[in-house]
């Protein structure tokens, strides 16, 4: 059973800024971890009618205990609907879902996504990561794409090792240049922060910082020069006490995506 | 004639033995639940050597199989990492030391890849989002065939593509089939239906063999049919420590035992040593589970029943009659229908 009293860790506050751009009737891509979190609290709090859609082919379960990756299968626990894969990513295309979460190890200052590997050669690795999976099939597709990780100059590289998902690429015209479909990435939230892109350069942009973050640490934890917004930076809504019960008691009771992992 | 269809059951050594061949291109059709260890076990035993094998999810199955130097070529969009960040995993340490080549898709583009072989499609088109990614642009051993370009005749535009996989072997896990190879998978299926389709041999594991009529009485849960399949195990547990709806939850306690062995290299020897080599078959296996983890072990993970609605699939055959009696496609009257049926016999069974 885990503390209900202790204060927010950075997962938890970042799953509940991810649950807020989450509205009420939408359509929500759930991707693996933390996204998970966001959704399901979303949906036991504010947005109780949103149709939380998952790659390996549910659609809309009816909620048991935390996925631990999206082909659990709490992911279909009691749903109307299991598609096969091709066709729950083909909604995306088609342009039924409204929102998407992309987790990733390393975002650059246009949005584009690193989940393949650290290094400088594909072939010779210094860290393996997962790879794409659903990552860069849902990076053109919805209509709101959010980009969701933890915050170090490291994950926040000028270049990504290997461009596991096209975000802004190298920001202007680039992305629509390339004919890419989609809206491109609407938002980064790290813990420390909620970024958005420049609309003219496509450069990622302070839009609210977490309370007690000013732009000098925001930039400190970060490995490009940070854009900022005109006029005072407005404070990230923190997870309110009721929040934070449901994650620990409903949502994630084990802990196994919003407990830090240890040092 | 009479009509016979010969039975495929077999050991999951026959299988092997008989299908897997050192350099086949081989694939787990099962997404992320219900992974073929029993099979994949098998493999590793039977000391297969150069395989390309396909595992959309990579999981421990990946790891098994790359630890056990059965692989050389690996065909993946997701690779879950054990034995911790340290151990680095089998896929980064056989990478690095040059014995392991990696081609790297996303989840739509390998289950395209799969979707065109099932289709008899030398080629599949894809979304352009990968177009600029370096998915596209980093080739290992697929190289130029990795990816290709066409322009659309409709619309003009340009059009990334892949090509069609045809494994030629699918490994397949599923809750029941029958002795001809109808396979019944339900749950998450992910790109399962497309890997079996594609793939030249499939051999079916079951965790339990039933009656044709069972199989007839509920098609929609059919994935693969029977003429498709070489091969048909029923294996208990034959996915173990992965799930199976209807029957498990993932068996955590192996699982931790799994993620331990693989932090280190003597941790990893000793694990195959005794759970891989030192164990002939499935049934062993669950014994020996048993005698380690203990029976309370195994049973806390047993999935509690939620039965699916029957499906009727009931026909008005009367509609099917003329006027004066007779069935309008066949020209028979009842009694003459009931002497074709009667001739034509069920299926039947040459053992």
């Amino acid at each position: 059973m885990r503390d209900l009293n202790a204060p927010a860790n950075p997962l938890e506050t970042l799953a509940y800024i991810i649950a807020q751009q989450i509205e009420d009737h939408s359509v929500v891509y759930i991707g693996t971890g933390i996204p998970m979190v966001a959704g399901i609290l979303a949906k036991k709090t504010h947005a109780p009618n949103i149709t939380l859609v998952y790659e390996s082919g549910g659609q809309d379960p009816i909620e048991g205990d935390m996925p631990w990756s999206v082909g659990c299968p709490m992911t279909w626990r009691k749903s109307p609907t299991i598609m096969e894969m091709s066709y729950s990513f083909a909604q995306c295309y088609n342009g039924y879902v409204d929102i998407g979460f992309l987790g990733f190890a390393q975002v650059d200052m246009y949005g584009n996504v690193n989940t393949h590997m650290i290094g400088k050669d594909y072939h010779q690795p210094k860290v393996r990561l997962t790879g794409s999976g659903g990552n860069n099939d849902l990076s053109s597709l919805t209509e709101k794409m959010v980009l969701v990780g933890l915050q170090t100059p490291d994950k926040f590289p000028e270049k990504v090792d290997f461009i596991t998902s096209v975000g802004w690429l190298e920001g202007g015209d680039s992305r629509k240049e390339a004919g890419l479909i989609g809206n491109g990435p609407a938002a980064v939230i790290s813990p420390w922060g909620v970024y958005d892109f420049h609309p003219a350069s496509k450069r990622m942009r302070v839009k609210s910082l977490t309370p007690g973050v000013t732009f000098e640490i925001a930039q400190q934890l970060t490995g490009f020069e940070l854009l900022r917004p005109e006029g005072e930076i407005p404070d990230t809504k923190l997870i309110t006490p009721e929040c934070l019960k449901i994650i620990r008691a409903q949502v994630d009771p084990r802990g196994v995506f919003t407990t830090m992992p240890a040092a | 004639m009479k009509n016979c269809r010969p039975s495929k059951v077999m050991t999951a050594h026959e299988a092997v033995s008989r299908y897997v061949h050192d350099g086949d291109s081989v694939i787990t059709g099962n997404y992320t639940e219900g992974l073929p260890f029993s099979l994949l076990f098998e493999i590793i035993r039977q000391r297969k050597k150069g395989l390309t094998y396909y595992s959309q999810s990579g999981s421990a199955d990946v790891e098994f199989m790359v630890a056990g130097d059965c692989v050389d070529k690996l065909c993946t969009a997701f690779l879950h990492k054990w034995g911790g960040r340290a151990a680095g995993g089998m896929v980064e340490r056989y990478q690095r030391a040059g014995k392991l080549q990696v081609e790297d898709y996303s989840n739509f583009t390998y289950n395209a890849r799969l979707a065109a072989g099932a289709n008899g499609y030398s080629f599949m088109p894809v979304l352009p989002s990968i177009m600029d990614s370096d998915v596209f642009k980093i080739r290992d051993y697929m190289g130029e065939n990795k990816f290709g370009v066409v322009r659309c005749p409709f619309t003009g535009r340009e059009i990334p593509v892949v090509p069609a996989a045809n494994p030629d072997v699918c490994l397949l896990h599923v809750q029941r089939a029958d002795k001809h190879g109808n396979a019944q998978h339900w749950g998450g299926l992910g790109s399962t239906v497309h890997a079996c389709l594609a793939s030249k041999t499939i051999i079916v594991s079951c965790e339990e063999l039933v009656d044709f009529d069972v199989i007839k009485s509920s098609p929609h849960h059919t994935i693969v049919p029977g003429f498709r399949v070489s091969a048909v195990i029923e294996e208990p547990y034959g996915c173990h420590p992965s799930e199976l709806p209807g029957y498990r939850n993932p068996d955590m306690t192996m699982l931790r035992f799994i993620d331990n062995s693989f932090s280190s290299d003597e941790g990893l020897r000793s694990m195959f040593d005794e759970w891989v080599y030192g164990l002939p078959d499935r049934a062993s296996y669950i014994k020996h589970y048993i005698d380690v983890f203990g029976v309370e072990s195994l049973n806390r993970y047993r999935a509690r029943s939620y039965y699916s609605a029957p499906a009727d699939y009931g026909v008005a055959f009367e509609s099917g009659w003329d006027t004066y009696g007779q069935a309008l496609l066949l020209g028979v009257d009842i009694a003459g229908l009931e002497q074709l049926i009667a001739e034509k016999g069920d299926l039947v069974d040459v053992d």
